[in-house]
């Protein structure tokens, strides 16, 4: 790598990044900033907590048993080609149903419209 | 984050679909092929989206992206950098990592599940150069989201094995853009010292690593 090219870059770079993060940094006083803590759970149910777990539980579930049928197919794609095309395909179906899984609580059960969840808006 | 996954894993399962589609021209030595390639990559990829939303919900609750910006502006400098870091990371891969990167090259096909094969211990390097890059950065949460689609996308479309048209208006997107074919070159074992760039090809004409030549004609 030209080494004069990529020093005068990582100078620019660092320049201009700390130029930005000073204006960021102002802008940030200013407005409060934006905060991830915002998105609190507390007004999610103990049940509904726990079957979200659940879900998350499930979907890790689904990806080791995704990894397993890879592998058996991958041992067998060689010698039984139909048999690794349906232990390939059953993986999929086990991946996406990991995914699925995965997001589903954040749509239903930690909600706040879910039922048994409290509705802050409704204050 | 939901919109962001439903879109990657939507078009992975396109890019499956399509691929599925043209399956019957294929021998069955190529299938058998094709199968045990997509198994380990998708192994790979299953592997190393664990260790991508763990750390990243980590990180996301360790508080670090508190004070951030919202700029748009910002944010397209933010993309410029993380791109020009992943060149660099990419060109000492090859120098220093191969060990690790090879996992990445030692596919006997290129299609889009290649941009999946990737060893986990760059998918932890990766993962703490976003971290890093975004903290120091101040850069939204929101932002750091859309900069890992961008380039989770991008590294799906640069390992398509698709045709590019050769029209004036995409050779001169090539200028900016890594395309596939540009990725591609960067793939054959003949030329494995050049095309760098993840996202902007402009990086490898500036530190002249730019495949020099006509443009890769895929079969």
């Amino acid at each position: 790598m030209n080494s004069t090219k990529l020093i005068l870059l990582s100078i620019f770079f660092f320049v201009f990044s700390a130029w930005a993060n000073e204006k960021v940094s102002d802008m940030s006083n200013m407005t409060g900033g934006d905060s991830v803590t915002d998105q609190s759970e507390f007004a999610i149910s103990n049940i509904n907590r726990t079957l979200a777990k659940a879900f998350h539980m499930f979907a890790f579930a689904d990806c080791i048993a995704a990894l397993v049928l890879f592998f058996i197919a991958r041992r067998n794609a060689k010698t039984n080609y139909t048999k690794a095309k349906k232990f390939f395909l059953i993986g999929l179906v086990c991946f996406v149903s990991a995914i699925i899984f995965f997001l589903l609580p954040k749509l239903l059960f930690l909600s706040p419209t879910f039922p048994g969840n409290f509705d802050m808006r409704a204050t | 984050m939901t919109y962001f996954l439903v879109v990657e894993v939507a078009l992975l399962f396109t890019l499956i679909v399509a691929k599925i589609a043209l399956f019957p021209r294929l021998s069955l030595a190529e299938k058998s092929k094709l199968l045990e390639r997509w198994s380990l990559n998708f192994s790979f990829e299953i592997i190393n989206r664990l260790l991508a939303f763990s750390l990243g919900t980590l990180a996301l609750h360790s508080g670090t992206f508190e004070q951030a910006s919202t700029s748009g502006f910002y944010f397209l400098f933010y993309i410029l950098v993380l791109d020009f870091i992943f060149y660099c990371r990419h060109r000492i891969y090859h120098r220093w990592f191969w060990a690790f990167h090879c996992t990445h090259h030692s596919d006997t096909g290129y299609d889009f599940t290649l941009s999946l094969r990737i060893h986990p211990f760059e998918t932890l390097v990766q993962i703490g150069i976003f971290i890093l890059v975004s903290s120091q950065m101040h850069i939204n949460h929101w932002h750091m989201f859309l900069a890992a689609h961008i380039f989770t996308m991008q590294a799906l479309v640069s390992h398509l094995d698709y045709r590019i048209p050769n029209t004036l208006l995409l050779r001169n997107l090539k200028r900016i853009f890594v395309l596939s074919d540009t990725h591609r070159f960067h793939h054959d074992d003949e030329n494995p010292n050049c095309n760098f760039g993840f996202l902007f090809s402009f990086w490898d004409t500036f530190f002249g690593t730019a495949a020099k030549g006509a443009r890769y004609e895929l079969n």
